[in-house]
């Protein structure tokens, strides 16, 4: 009974040696932005066109709300913003999460950037070598691409970038104070806005139609 | 002494084995769907129903029927490599479906990825994975919806999705059959067979 009792308490506390760092590593991730940010202007509301949207490739839940941040950001600009339904016509806009090799084939991403593969699996031994101390450093990149389309006719296509740095583990809880958590989501409204007023300055959405202006490449 | 220079061998085999050690045993499209069809066209309650596919390994190209000579625009959503891009526009090509800039018809095709095994699940199949030096091989799916939408005029004349599901084996089990089985070559398969199915369903003649 009572060695029973020891090995259960041994076992627990085993248990709690390897998890609870596991459960920090996973639950303190802290996010900083990377690199320089144009921000947008505000845009009259409700000076364009009645436009229809779709989400494409926003894959799981979490990226869902973001995809509707995206779409709340938008939607004040637009007379009426509702989802697409079978047909193109008038205004529409695709807003477009572009595909990520990081983020699930592993063949594409060894074949396509071997330098962050190498990096990330090197990263994982490191963090899981020094029991959850290394930190465990990711970069978040988010292509988001806008494709307006008027009557089937593919006018623009706008490319916005959002990126960031992840950093977990246990050294990761340091750096907590400086952590912008809410971060992913205000970058997204950002290009949004961003992108209503980039298709403001080109004169796209138009109640009279698409005018013949071609529309300006921007980084 | 030993264990710390094992440790150190791990640490170098790992990942350099683990970017080459990467397979595909097996992949196949999971379903399809055709909907938009118009009213002539098929029985509507037939329209939602999810239908077997064509089985992999047969040749589609032989199974599917003629077709008419088709002039659209096409716009791929999705397929972020390019020899993807060209081998589908390739095999539209086959099937009768040419591409031209100025034809009033769309054909958009847009892939989606869905969402792979429960995250829980990926976690503890890494760390056995580190922990074990490769030994138990990694999973991981790569589930894709392939959705074709051929437009005439504003409205979708005849659209079909498939879904596609690749397993990728990571490990040294796969080591030997990575030339072989190489995932990216599968996905490309995977996309050609569902282009097979959108050309069965909304182009062949009756």
């Amino acid at each position: 009974m009572k060695s029973d009792r020891f090995r259960l308490s041994v076992l627990l506390c085993l248990s709690a040696w390897f998890a609870l760092p596991a459960l920090l590593a996973l639950q303190s991730c802290v996010i900083f932005p990377s690199g320089e940010r144009r921000i947008p202007v505000r845009v009259e509301e409700g000076a364009f066109a009645p436009t229809r949207y779709r989400l494409i490739n926003w894959r799981d839940d979490q990226e869902r709300v973001l995809g509707a941040v995206v779409v709340a950001h938008m939607g004040g600009a637009f007379r009426e913003f509702s989802e697409q339904n079978e047909t193109k016509q008038g205004w529409n806009v695709d807003v477009v999460l572009a595909p990520d090799v990081a983020r699930n084939e592993v063949a594409g991403f060894v074949t396509r950037r071997p330098l962050a593969f190498l990096w990330n699996v090197v990263d994982d031994a490191l963090v899981g070598g020094t029991r959850f101390i290394f930190p465990w450093v990711r970069r978040v990149d988010r292509l988001v691409i806008f494709r307006v389309w008027h009557d089937t006719r593919l006018l623009c296509s706008y490319a916005y970038r959002s990126d960031f740095y992840a950093v977990g583990a246990l050294s990761s809880l340091l750096l907590v104070p400086w952590s912008q958590r809410d971060y992913a989501r205000y970058d997204l409204a950002r290009l949004a806005r961003l992108f209503v007023m980039d298709a403001k300055s080109d004169g796209l959405f138009a109640i009279a139609g698409p005018s013949g202006r071609q529309c300006g490449a921007r980084p | 002494m030993r264990v710390p220079r094992l440790v150190g061998l791990l640490f170098l085999l790992v990942p350099v084995l683990s970017g080459i050690s990467c397979a595909s045993f097996s992949g196949s499209m999971t379903g399809s769907t055709t909907r938009g069809l118009s009213a002539g066209d098929r029985v509507p309650g037939q329209a939602d129903a999810v239908a077997p596919t064509s089985q992999p390994g047969v040749d589609p190209g032989a199974a599917v029927p003629q077709t008419h000579t088709l002039r659209v625009r096409i716009h791929v959503e999705g397929v972020d490599r390019s020899e993807d891009v060209t081998a589908i526009l390739n095999r539209l090509a086959t099937h009768g479906a040419l591409e031209d800039p100025t034809a009033p018809g769309l054909l958009t095709i847009t892939v989606e990825e869905l969402p792979s095994t429960p995250g829980g699940l990926r976690f503890l199949n890494l760390v056995a994975t580190a922990v074990s030096g490769l030994v138990i091989p990694f999973y991981n799916q790569v589930n894709r919806s392939v959705e074709f939408r051929l437009y005439e005029g504003a409205s979708v004349r005849c659209g079909t999705i498939g879904r596609t599901r690749n397993h990728e084996v990571i490990g040294l089990v796969s080591l030997p059959a990575m030339p072989f089985l190489w995932p990216l070559a599968k996905q490309s398969g995977l996309y050609l067979q569902s282009v097979d199915d959108f050309v069965h369903r909304c182009l062949a003649r009756p």
